[in-house]
């Protein structure tokens, strides 16, 4: 620990024994999130989106002009999401300022905040409707699999920075929480088909509400298109999925509710795959595919006692299945999460919950990847508490508390999440914030017991001078710690009628961080050390060369982000995003030193232009400028996406949309696992075409 | 820190939780809920287009009639003046029923034993006269915006059967952000 960093530890452990000790409180930030419209007395300030989104209660419970929330928070609104001509939930996270989004192939991506983005970026956790969407198995998101009805999202909630102190392991540098429509909000029928130069896609929706309940059902399948090679050739990434879900609601007397809600998926990812063996010619590109198929049902409860408190319990089950050609995976989650809200006389809002997950998992093996043992099973249990208190007169708010998780992952007992944070109204319009948390990221099955080949070394090779081929392969260790973030942020908010102004700093200090070291290379079959005795290679096929996975590096990362968004005419809105990302001190064995691996582009700037030409026309204009990817060796690129959309008849809406324009065909980022081969995205247009009825 | 610990700890928080509860219930119809209420009907309004012979001047303004108690009249009164595709709301309280039509250009109508809100709405039928009514109250499904309060948050549904007769033009863009569009009698 260095001198400069003492000060937040200081904080830190003064906090731990009071968050330990006393049972205290706070508001959640998912509620912060409903309050910070409520910033500005007056609500006429707000758009119709926020006010739609306003919590009644929370409002009068704080009528008062109050601190917004003090956390780096934005929230994708109904109108974004429409509006962006989205078809996927990676492309609406690309409208949130700060967050690094990139396209791997046809149907992989690298999504994260504050960076080491790639394809198993493994700190930010995504979660919908409370139901986690991270893989334990390799970490991650794996977005092929991950969707939904999107005309039936409600809103996207994103935190940049720790949510652990709520949301546990894996929020370490951010949380996603994509939230639903409640199925009353989507009654009568809506059919949306779209089609172009990419595939087409076709989403059928019904619902119906009748008394206190309502339901919804709805049908989608697309077919996109590959992209093309490094040479410009055609690829096989094509994606393919037909997806069944429902939503049932009901809304009983005395404030209670009840939400039961279901999906079941299964397609197939193309890919252009790095196919590799010990005979020649080793490594190969192929077209091949995955399968993949899951589903989940999901049960929530919950009843408001009173204004300030309320119940809620969530349960789900969720299982999938993926069927690479190197390896298959079938898992299955259970997890059961209990919350409770209550106020503590006039300025303490607590909640606190506790929450069990099981998960278990089977899967197969091949040359190119394994993981020991095959079959899992294992318990998360875990228990948080946190405190707003409202101080000086309701200017300024605290919100503190911490997650204790015991999870059979991390070797650690227990893992403790705290954190504090302060907000700050320095007048009804302008907001300060500051936080420190602790977070932890998990480390996965892989990381544990995987053995994965990430290159063969062809025979004879000049640094190389072997007569067999070297398999290099990353070796799992079954002792692998949680890496953990100490994370301080400063904040700054200025909201009026027609201003937005959203700025957030950071520096996280990372420790224990995942590291490869270069073990012994031994002769294959034999088990031979070739330094001992280099006459082992006459009797083997190929010499093994492995790379341990250890928890020795540590770096600083830093950063910046802003975000203005100006109603510049009553019709017209314009919105920028500035992103400043960078890291210090990686390690020698550093992930981000070695070649093809997890990366953040320095600096990002989006522009977007948002026009309502008359009542019945919509253009909308989004400009991204992505900086190079120095350790992969992806170029910068700039980018647009356009969408004009006409609506003749209130119920008809047709719109004309163009994706990835400008750059042309271009490289955004290298699958981290060096599996895939490098996939230039290409722009594409489409018409989509939303009939409701 | 053990399991068991931390097991105990949480216990003292389930107790100490539970005793803390209170068990005021929501009241019916807060402060806070009618000024949310009247800030969506003004976003509203900026969607809708009403047809230039309804105006006497190109400055003329745009009537807003609020029958409601005074609580209602005051968070609408947080309106006035502001300014809609060039015209400036001006707030009052409703007039009779039988000079609604000519008087208002947006009726917001609450409901209150002492007035029949079907009576208002069948005086401005086939005016361009923007109405507002909570969903299932008196007026029904009468009225073409109707307001419902859901899991503590403000909806709206627009009932294009109602709007039929009234030339008043509503924006697309609102008609999306409605959680329901459709005709009454029939689940929309």
């Amino acid at each position: 620990m260095t001198a400069e960093t003492s000060p937040k530890c200081m904080l830190l452990r003064r906090l731990l024994p009071c968050v330990l000790a006393v049972p205290l409180s706070m508001l959640c930030l998912s509620g912060a999130l409903a309050e910070e419209f409520t910033g500005s007395d007056d609500l006429t300030d707000l758009s119709l989106d926020e006010l739609l989104s306003t919590e009644i209660t929370t409002l009068s419970r704080k009528s008062e002009s109050l601190g917004t929330a003090p956390a780096a928070v934005h929230v994708i609104s109904q109108s974004d999401i429409r509006r962006s001509g989205a078809r996927s939930i990676p492309e609406l996270l690309r409208l949130v300022p700060g967050m690094q989004v990139a396209q791997i192939d046809g149907n992989k991506w690298a999504v994260t905040a504050r960076g080491a983005n790639g394809r198993f970026a493994n700190k930010l956790l995504v979660l919908m409707d409370g139901r986690t969407l991270y893989n334990p198995m390799l970490s991650g998101v794996q977005w092929d699999s991950q969707d939904t009805d999107i005309a039936a999202i409600e809103r996207i909630e994103v935190i940049r920075g720790p949510g652990a102190t709520m949301w546990g392991s894996n929020a370490v540098n951010g949380i996603v929480n994509i939230i639903t429509k409640h199925a009353a909000d989507t009654t009568g029928g809506n059919v949306g088909v779209s089609g172009g130069m990419a595939g087409y896609e076709t989403t059928v929706r019904y619902g119906a509400e009748a008394g206190d309940s309502a339901f919804r059902f709805f049908g989608k399948v697309f077919d996109r298109d590959g992209n093309v090679s490094m040479s410009g050739e055609d690829t096989d990434d094509y994606s393919e999925m037909l997806r069944f879900g429902g939503r049932y609601d009901w809304d009983g007397a005395e404030d209670t509710n009840f939400t039961l809600s279901f999906e079941t998926y299964t397609g197939e990812s193309g890919e252009y795959r790095i196919s590799r063996s010990i005979v020649p010619p080793y490594e190969t590109l192929e077209d091949t595919y995955t399968d993949i198929s899951g589903g989940f049902l999901m049960a929530t409860w919950s009843h408001d006692f009173s204004r300030d408190s309320g119940l809620k319990i969530n349960a789900y089950y969720d299982a999938h299945e993926r069927d690479v050609p190197t390896y298959t995976e079938d898992s299955d989650t259970f997890d059961l999460d209990i919350q409770h809200s209550f106020s503590a006389g006039e300025n303490h809002s607590l909640i606190w919950g506790v929450s069990y997950r099981k998960s278990s998992d089977d899967t197969t093996d091949s040359f190119v990847i394994s993981i020991v043992p095959a079959s899992d099973e294992r318990d998360r249990i875990s228990a948080f508490i946190q405190d707003e208190v409202r101080l000086l007169d309701g200017r300024a708010r605290l919100i503190f508390g911490s997650k204790f998780e015991h999870n059979e992952l991390s070797d650690d007992d227990i893992e403790i999440e705290p954190s504090a944070r302060l907000s700050f109204a320095v007048t009804d319009d302008q907001t300060l914030w500051a936080s420190v948390s602790r977070a932890v990221r998990l480390p996965s099955r892989g990381e544990r017991g995987g053995r994965v080949t990430t290159a063969i070394v062809p025979p004879g090779q000049p640094d190389f001078p072997l007569p067999v081929p070297t398999v290099v392969r990353i070796v799992g260790n079954p002792d692998m710690l949680s890496e953990n973030i100490l994370a301080s942020e400063v904040g700054y908010r200025l909201r009026n009628r027609s201003f937005v102004l959203d700025a957030a700093v950071f520096y996280n200090q990372f420790s224990d961080l995942r590291s490869l070291s270069q073990g012994i290379p031994t002769c294959a079959p034999g088990g031979g050390i070739l330094q001992l005795d280099p006459t082992c290679l006459f009797t083997s096929t190929h010499v093994e060369q492995p790379l341990f996975i250890e928890n020795n590096d540590s770096y600083d990362a830093m950063g910046a982000e802003l975000w203005v968004s100006k109603q510049v005419r009553e019709n017209w809105r314009l919105q920028g995003g500035y992103t400043y990302f960078r890291t210090t001190g990686a390690g020698s064995g550093s992930m981000l030193r070695l070649g093809v691996v997890e990366d953040s582009p320095d600096h990002q700037l989006s522009l977007r232009s948002s026009i309502d030409i008359n009542d019945n026309l919509e253009f909308d204009v989004m400009l991204r400028w992505i900086d190079e990817l120095e350790a992969q060796q992806v170029d910068s690129y700039t980018s647009m996406d356009l969408r004009f959309a006409w609506s003749p008849t209130p119920s008809l809406s047709i719109a004309a949309v163009g994706r990835n324009l400008l750059a042309g065909d271009h490289l955004e980022f290298k699958s981290e696992l060096v599996d895939l081969a490098p996939i230039q995205v290409e722009p594409e247009g489409f018409l989509e075409l939303r009939w409701s009825f | 820190m053990t399991i068991k610990s931390l097991t105990t700890s949480f216990g003292c928080v389930v107790i100490a939780a539970l005793m803390l509860h209170t068990t005021d219930a929501h009241s019916q119809s807060t402060a806070a809920e009618v000024r949310v209420k009247a800030a969506i009907v003004h976003k509203i309004a900026k969607f809708v287009t009403w047809p230039e012979s309804r105006f006497v001047a190109d400055d003329a303004p745009l009537r807003v009639c609020v029958q409601g108690d005074a609580q209602v009249l005051d968070a609408f009164l947080a309106l006035q003046d502001r300014p809609i595709r060039g015209r400036l709301l001006s707030v009052n309280p409703a007039p009779e029923p039988s000079t609604a039509a000519a008087a208002c250009d947006v009726l917001y109508l609450t409901d209150d034993e002492h007035h029949s809100a079907g009576e208002w709405l069948d005086a401005v039928a086939g005016h361009p006269v923007l109405t507002f009514a909570e969903a299932g109250g008196f007026a029904g499904d009468g009225s073409i915006v109707s307001m419902a309060i859901r899991r503590d948050k403000v909806r709206f549904s627009i009932n294009l059967k109602a709007n039929e007769n009234s030339q008043l033009r509503i924006g697309a863009q609102l008609l999306q952000l409605a959680a329901a569009v459709g005709t009454p009698g029939h689940a929309p």
